[in-house]
């Protein structure tokens, strides 16, 4: 067995027939054509297909931002959260059922800034859930001001001469709080995109992946074409993942724009698991109300 | 003139064309019909402004040589239309309304 990835016995029930347009709800989306949503949305579909997962035993949460939306276009259990309060929801569903498949997205803005607190505390606790961020480095629903990840001499509508800061480094962040699966992508590459996300679905904890989510309203700068230029590919490089020392060279590395798994705890093993949660509290005897209005009364 | 968002039921395949559908009618080289099914394209109506091409985050699209129609002797082929993640780009940009996209058509299919 691979540590640090479920085994095939804990593995969840497995669908052959599911296919990633499954996921796919009735909705039309109502990002902007060509936003980089899209492609990761697509990702995140594949990935859930490509794991056994199905509509019936998913739960996806979001926050607010255009990527909020997610929840609404995805077919499968979810919640539309409140700003940067997307995580703790989803460890509160994991928890009380472990058997769930769960995948939280957000923005830069809804993780980095809005909901950075609950960001690190829900690395460092390592639920197995997979968090999925669309980093355009920009705030696109309010149109257009500077985000966490936003370049230092970004110009927008609130910061015409830039924000005068230098952006957030979510991956460092991770690091520090003691990530256990740290992972970059590109919207645009869909093959790369879907394996890493998949390999965070398939992560025995806390599976991390920043995605480069270009918006092409708002941001002129980090552009489809920026990335396609300058994406180091890790995959093509001589990177081992499970090598602390080096993920955190290639992690603290500002100047490079990286794709792949950039740090994997190969030892792993999930909050749940070693607090010995492994079933659905609603239909264990003792956890269980018998009467969920007499749960209602006790607490309100 | 846009492309018929009905094609489906208003034409019939007429060929095979690198793993994409072809809607006929067909009768090369002055008429060449519609290429895809999930990303549609009527070659009829492109006039291979390139912006497709150019802008789809996925690149669905390359050029496809078509020597001798009225409109333009290359066109953008949805070549890999299993690719396109809905995001309607190329409806957007497309100058003369040539393309169509629509998952659930690949879905019937």
């Amino acid at each position: 067995m691979n540590a640090g990835v479920r085994s095939e016995a804990a593995s969840k029930k497995m669908s052959t027939d599911i296919r990633f347009t499954d996921f796919k709800s009735d909705k039309q989306p109502t990002w902007c054509p060509g936003c980089g949503d899209f492609g990761t949305m697509n990702g995140m579909m594949k990935a859930l297909a490509n794991t056994g997962n199905d509509p019936d035993n998913t739960f996806v949460v979001a926050g607010i931002g255009c990527s909020g939306k997610i929840g609404t276009y995805m077919h499968s259990y979810a919640l539309h959260g409140i700003h940067g309060r997307a995580l703790p929801v989803g460890i509160g569903a994991k928890l009380a059922n472990p058997n769930l498949e769960v995948m939280v997205a957000g923005g830069d803005g809804d993780g980095y800034s809005i909901g950075a607190g609950h960001f690190i505390h829900a690395v460092r606790r390592n639920v197995d859930m997979t968090y999925i961020v669309m980093d355009n480095r920009i705030y696109g629903l309010t149109k257009g001001q500077a985000s966490p990840t936003s370049r230092e001499d970004f110009e927008t509508s609130t910061t015409p001469e830039g924000p005068k800061q230098p952006p957030v480094n979510p991956l460092a962040l991770a690091l520090a709080a003691g990530g256990t699966f740290i992972a970059q992508s590109f919207s645009s590459d869909s093959q790369r995109h879907t394996e890493i996300v998949q390999k965070a679905v398939e992560h025995d904890g806390f599976g991390f992946v920043n995605v480069y989510s270009p918006c092409v309203t708002f941001n002129d700068v980090d552009t489809y074409d920026y990335f396609r230029d300058t994406i180091v590919d890790l995959a093509e490089a001589d990177h081992d993942p499970t090598a602390y020392d080096d993920a955190a060279d290639a992690i603290m590395d500002g100047d490079k724009e990286y794709q792949g798994v950039l740090y994997q705890d190969e030892h792993s093993v999930a909050y749940e698991e070693r607090e010995g949660l492994s079933e659905n509290m609603a239909v264990i005897p003792d956890r269980a109300p018998d009467n969920a209005t007499d749960l209602v009364r006790e607490f309100y | 003139m846009a492309i018929d968002p009905n094609f489906e039921a208003n034409r019939d395949v007429a060929e095979q064309h690198e793993g994409h559908r072809v809607w006929g009618p067909v009768d090369e080289p002055e008429q060449l019909g519609i290429h895809g099914t999930h990303v549609a394209v009527d070659f009829d109506i492109c006039i291979a402004d390139g912006a497709c091409l150019e802008d789809c985050p996925v690149d669905v699209f390359e050029w496809t040589d078509t020597p001798g129609h009225p409109e333009s002797d290359i066109k953008a082929d949805p070549i890999n239309e299993t690719q396109c993640i809905d995001c309607m780009l190329c409806v957007d940009v497309c100058p003369v309304d040539a393309i169509d996209v629509d998952p659930g058509r690949a879905g019937r299919l």
